[in-house]
């Protein structure tokens, strides 16, 4: 019983680590996708499925939201054929200075790990 | 597509779309929305990520349904949990600044109830520390200072073990503790709603709520037992532990002092035996069982284990050496213990030098056993312990008595159970006259006197047997027994048991306050006095000439050859045996006042059956009432059945 116990809170943590990582990465993904141009929700949730990114969509609706309450992200209404009103997000001015530092961090990062990985 | 069950089903509008679903599948989406909105951070934007998230469900449902007309079941809303997520992937746990918050506000309802993970008796205790989050030992604490409030502790806490309903399920959990909704709590709701359905019939819900609350309370039963033999258990083995640590050292500080016992060194009966070897085998023996009883109680109890399997090992064969080395002592040495126990190894018989000069006697105090005898010289042997020895005075005072008291000498404070004995103290003098006994015992043997006054009170063996010519017998609250030859012989007995087998020409006897009295012998001239239920039975005793005065509930049976007088009171009786002349009868007219007469075995066993003979005392007798009717024999039976 206690073996079982151990493997898995060993799992746990990996498990763990792998969400914290994904979870760092999937705001600057968000913000990368929208700086594209004026982006739909459903869609940016299937590019993240593409990229492996997301395995579950409850994650992004938050954080879309608080992207937006700090100003980050914007988005417009626009009329749909197949249904209500869609939502369309947009980069802000603000959001456009932020995601250059991310993208300094990213390369930071990328570096370091590129360099501890040989 | 085959349809299994008839499920009903609701409309719903969702996302600005409207839907039809199975009232099942509707429930569950309401629980996940409800669990999803408490997951959501309160620094998003909380009513416009649920606008979202249902425009996003509403999209994936309409995908589903608008294909081929279907209404939307539970395996489809199962299915669209799955790809929008757990509940708790909608919380953001990054957000350092907001997770406070977000906990209080993710916090379901508390319930209190029964704590099943953390119990000692019913989880009663720690079910309350959960609910007020502090430690369970403190609330148990208090409960357990409650049972000593005439028992309050006990009674709440049955009430609250019957009232509080056990943490069983995982959400029953959660919502003793307190904690945040998850998919688990999700997923237990469902089970429920499911478990629900099963159980359409109210009766068999009633039943089976019964059957629980029985469950419960014989559950509660047994653990309350249980309880209390473990208790019991704990506090029998480690009493016995330390109560036989405390007797060795006892014991041992006893054996090194000077005490003794009964004049007996206690180290001198230590020294006989192997004293130590014995102390330490006889207190494993007791204590060793008394551990594994520790030990396994608290590996049932506690699933703790104290002592590991060699230990255990070890302590029993420790604990049997002992009980072997014990018995073979106790057997061995116990003859040698109670001979030097018992006193008779250590009395001494002394003499008590120069008393002289004393015609009378007069002793005071318990265990004394006074024998007096006449002779030429004066002297006073004593025999007893040692210590008792050196108690007694002995002081022949002015008016020619001889005192003998009991003086409490300083004790030997390091005497243990110096409890007196039985002194023996024979006084022979050439001339006694009057002898007064309080407390001890007398014992005299053929004196023969012209004149002798005895006055005893307290005893409980008085002996009297002599040849005397004028004998002043006064006695109180003893048990006394008299018999010999005496010209003039006067009783006076208070609450007494009186024998006597007398030859006397003269006898004042005085029966007083419940004294009971057996005669036997001749007495020539007898005057006998008898008051407050005093009985005297007088069936062996030859009397020629009797005054009987009696008073008070007294009753006696009497042989009388010659004359006889009477003084009988109402609440009196008198029987008598023999032809007599009736001198002088003054009784009250109530009083009864009945001849019997002895008959042959013979006669009483032709006439048994008749209401006027009876039996007593080993003899056969018959009333003598001229034309009495048999009620009236029935009723004298009766009375001397009663009396005697």
């Amino acid at each position: 019983m206690t073996v079982n116990m151990k493997i898995e809170e060993q799992e746990k943590t990996i498990e763990n680590a792998q969400i914290q990582m994904r979870k760092g990465v999937l705001e600057f993904a968000i913000l990368l996708l929208i700086a594209k141009g004026k982006i739909y929700a459903s869609d940016i949730l299937n590019k993240l499925k593409e990229a492996n990114l997301v395995v579950v969509e409850g994650t992004i609706y938050p954080l879309l939201s608080r992207l937006k309450n700090s100003e980050l992200v914007n988005y417009t209404w626009e009329e749909s054929k197949s249904g209500p009103p869609r939502k369309y997000y947009i980069l802000t001015e603000k959001g456009k200075i932020f995601l250059n530092q991310c993208d300094k961090q990213w390369k930071i990062l990328e570096t370091a790990v590129r360099l501890f990985k040989k | 597509m085959a349809i299994n069950h008839m499920e009903k089903t609701t409309t719903i509008n969702l996302g600005g779309s409207a839907f039809t679903i199975e009232e099942g599948a509707y429930q569950n989406l309401k629980n996940y929305l409800e669990s999803v909105r408490k997951n959501i951070s309160s620094n998003a934007d909380r009513d416009e990520v649920m606008i979202d998230i249902e425009m996003s469900i509403a999209e994936k449902l309409k995908e589903k349904s608008s294909a081929n007309k279907q209404v939307i079941t539970a395996n489809n809303i199962e299915e669209l949990i799955s790809i929008m997520g757990h509940p708790e992937d909608f919380y953001e746990s990054d957000k350092e600044s907001s997770s406070k918050e977000k906990e209080q506000s993710e916090m379901i309802k508390k319930k209190l109830y029964r704590n099943s993970d953390d119990m000692i008796i019913g989880g009663v205790c720690s079910g309350i520390a959960t609910y007020f989050n502090i430690e369970p030992v403190l609330i148990r604490l208090v409960a357990f200072l409650l049972i000593f409030c005439n028992g309050i502790g006990i009674l709440a806490y049955i009430i609250l073990w019957i009232i509080i309903p056990a943490a069983e399920t995982k959400s029953q959990k959660l919502e003793m503790r307190g904690s945040p909704l998850t998919i688990v709590t999700i997923e237990q709701s469902f089970k429920e709603i499911e478990n629900k359905k099963e159980n359409h019939a109210v009766l068999g819900n009633i039943f089976k709520q019964m059957g629980s609350i029985i469950k419960r309370l014989f559950a509660i039963f047994i653990k309350i037992s249980l309880f209390f033999i473990n208790f019991s258990i704990i506090a029998l083995s480690i009493f016995t532990i330390i109560g036989m640590a405390i007797f060795i050292g006892v014991t041992i500080m006893y054996a090194n002092s000077g005490y003794t016992i009964n004049d007996i060194p206690i180290s001198e009966i230590a020294g006989s035996i192997p004293f130590y070897f014995l102390l330490i085998s006889s207190f494993f023996a007791i204590t060793i069982p008394a551990f594994l009883l520790l030990i396994a109680d608290i590996a049932i109890a506690f699933h703790k284990k104290i002592a590991n399997f060699a230990t255990i090992i070890i302590l029993i064969v420790v604990w049997m050496l002992s009980i072997v080395a014990t018995v073979t002592i106790a057997i061995r040495y116990a003859p040698d213990l109670r001979l030097m126990i018992s006193d008779t190894q250590y009395r001494q018989t002394i003499e008590i030098p120069s008393v002289e000069n004393f015609n009378s006697i007069s002793t005071n105090g318990k265990n004394l056993i006074i024998s007096v005898k006449l002779g030429d010289k004066f002297s006073v042997i004593a025999n007893g312990m040692p210590f008792d020895l050196n108690q007694i005075s002995y002081k022949v005072d002015e008016n020619k008595i001889l005192n003998i008291d009991i003086v409490k000498k300083e004790i030997s404070p390091k005497c243990l159970f110096c409890d007196q004995k039985i002194t023996r103290i024979a006084i022979t003098a050439p001339n006694i006259e009057n002898i007064k006994i309080n407390d001890s015992d007398l014992n005299i043997e053929k004196m023969t006197s012209d004149k002798l006054s005895i006055e005893a009170s307290g005893s409980d063996n008085i002996n009297i047997d002599g040849n005397i010519k004028d004998l002043n017998f006064k006695v109180a609250s003893a048990y006394a027994n008299l018999s010999g030859k005496f010209d003039k012989l006067a009783i006076e007995a208070d609450k007494t048991n009186l024998t006597y087998d007398i030859d006397s020409e003269t006898a004042d006897i005085k029966l007083y306050k419940s004294t009971e009295a057996n005669g036997s012998g001749t007495i020539d001239q007898s005057d006998i006095e008898m008051s407050d239920n005093s009985r005297l039975n007088g069936l062996e005793s030859d009397i020629s000439n009797v005054t009987m005065t009696l008073k008070n509930g007294s009753w006696a049976i009497i042989k009388v050859e010659n004359d006889l007088s009477t003084n009988i009171d109402e609440s009196s009786g008198l029987f008598y045996i023999g032809d007599v002349k009736q001198n002088k009868i003054t009784n009250s007219p109530f009083a009864t006042f009945t001849k019997i007469s002895k008959v042959s075995l013979a006669e009483y066993r032709k006439n048994q059956n008749k209401d006027n003979y009876f039996h007593y005392l080993e003899n056969n007798y018959k009333l003598d009432i001229d034309n009495a009717d048999s009620e009236l024999f029935q009723e004298k039976r009766e009375l001397l059945r009663e009396k005697f």
